[in-house]
């Protein structure tokens, strides 16, 4: 197999990346006859995509229905969903010590003296009088 | 087991194992902060080995008034069970290593779809999320880069955000997430039997908030700006206690106190260099003792060449620790 991207936060071979572009791009029911067509650059095996589109179902990417004799399928998430999980789980991975060594700053219980002296420090060059007391 | 043997390794064990309280007392914020982050991360690795030589060495204490065959067979016995708790012991450490790494590697394939990552000019990726919190982290490792988030860069100006950008860089450009990585495996890896690694890996990972906030400092050439980057994300991020309650020890508050410290205090934190310095000669000992405890048992020619190289990675690291800081490149 050849390079791997990343699609909706996980590794993807490329034909699987590809796949899944198409997918998108049609966004209606797809039968692996309609893939194997429409796949760019050289014939692949029927088998090949089949396996493909197997494994992108396992991995909850494509999602599929009896369709007559065989399978249709399309992507279970469009791809602003998939953008979106990713961000929750960044959001949600950010406070988890395990992913994340290093914070700038970490969550914070001050001590009034302490905040006195964040604000004082805060404030201390900003130039502009009567602006920027935004923190409460 | 000799008496010699036991004090030899008994000793520099007890300094390791209180070793983030003698810092504490004695050195921290009184000497460079990259002497005191070597003197945690030497104390650090002494932590970890002892397992492996704690297990073995009370297997072989015994009481003396066993008669020989049996304190043999016990010897036996005991030795046995050691050398599987040590085997435990390592595939723990191991499962703890991958757990971490994982989980970082996560993120960094989520960041990628979620967060615009566009290599910053001359420096590492810099992604870019989309949420109203403020923060801002470093994500080590081949996907890495530097981590901000929307919320956090509107609370700054211009110049605060670049001190921000310094400080993650600097992170980055010194490698700290393999030393932070390292801290956080042993401490996980011991867990509550060794209440001194958690407390170690916490002091290491507060002295290299310290070294990258003078790292950016003296990039942007302001020590201020740094401060004020550093107040404005509190604030935001600070969940104000209404509660004056005098025992309570507010969280983060005490490694804040100490960066703004470090940071805003005039150059006089070398007065303790000595001590520090000589504080790592002896937890450097101590560590020999814990690793040729660990070879003593086994001793074959594998296990001696491991020595050597621990002995060497010690060594550099001392030496890198005590010697004078050479003035930064660019």
């Amino acid at each position: 197999m050849g390079s791997r991207r990343q699609v909706a936060g996980r590794q993807l071979g490329e034909l699987e990346a590809e796949v899944m572009e198409l997918a998108w791009d049609r966004g209606a029911w797809l039968g692996v006859n309609d893939l194997l067509a429409a796949l760019k650059g050289r014939q692949r095996a029927y088998t090949t995509v089949m396996t493909i589109v197997t494994r992108l179902c396992d991995k909850g990417l494509l999602e599929r229905r009896r369709d007559g004799r065989g399978f249709v399928y399309r992507p279970a998430l469009s791809k602003e969903q998939v953008a979106a999980q990713a961000l929750r789980e960044v959001l949600a991975d950010a406070d988890d010590p395990q992913a994340v060594l290093a914070h700038f700053i970490k969550d914070l219980e001050a001590s009034p003296e302490l905040l006195a002296r964040l604000r004082t420090l805060a404030d201390a060059s900003d130039a502009d009088p009567g602006g920027k007391a935004a923190q409460g | 087991m000799k008496l010699t043997t036991v004090a030899l390794v008994g000793g520099p064990t007890m300094l390791v194992l209180v070793s983030p309280w003698v810092a504490a007392r004695l050195f921290e914020g009184r000497a460079p902060a990259r002497t005191v982050a070597t003197f945690h991360l030497l104390a650090l690795a002494g932590m970890a080995a002892l397992p492996l030589v704690a297990l073995p060495c009370l297997a072989l204490i015994r009481p003396s008034d066993l008669s020989a065959l049996a304190s043999l067979s016990g010897i036996r016995v005991a030795q046995t069970a050691a050398r599987a708790l040590a085997v435990a012991y390592l595939a723990r450490i191991g499962w703890v290593a991958v757990r971490t790494s994982r989980a970082t590697s996560r993120l960094a394939a989520n960041l990628a779809v979620a967060a615009a990552g566009r290599p910053a000019a001359g420096g590492p990726v810099t992604h870019l999320v989309a949420s109203a919190r403020p923060f801002a982290y470093t994500l080590g490792g081949r996907a890495g880069g530097v981590v901000v988030s929307h919320g956090l860069l509107s609370l700054l100006d211009r110049d605060e955000r670049d001190a921000v950008l310094a400080h993650e860089r600097a992170h980055l450009r010194l490698r700290h997430h393999r030393l932070l990585w390292f801290g956080q495996v042993v401490s996980a890896a011991l867990g509550a039997a060794v209440p001194a690694a958690g407390e170690a890996a916490a002091s290491l990972a507060r002295e290299l908030e310290v070294i990258a906030d003078q790292a950016a400092a003296s990039e942007m050439g302001e020590r201020r700006v740094v401060a004020r980057a550093l107040a404005k994300a509190a604030l935001a991020s600070a969940t104000s206690t209404a509660a004056p309650s005098a025992a309570l020890a507010f969280g983060g508050e005490r490694d804040l106190v100490y960066r703004l410290d470090r940071l805003m205090e005039d150059r006089r934190h070398d007065d303790r260099r000595g001590l520090a310095t000589a504080a790592i000669g002896l937890l450097d000992a101590g560590l020999l003792a814990i690793l040729g405890g660990a070879v003593q048992p086994t001793n074959p020619v594998g296990d001696v060449v491991l020595f050597g190289l621990a002995l060497a990675g010690i060594g550099w690291l001392s030496w890198r620790a005590v010697a004078p800081l050479e003035t930064p490149a660019a």
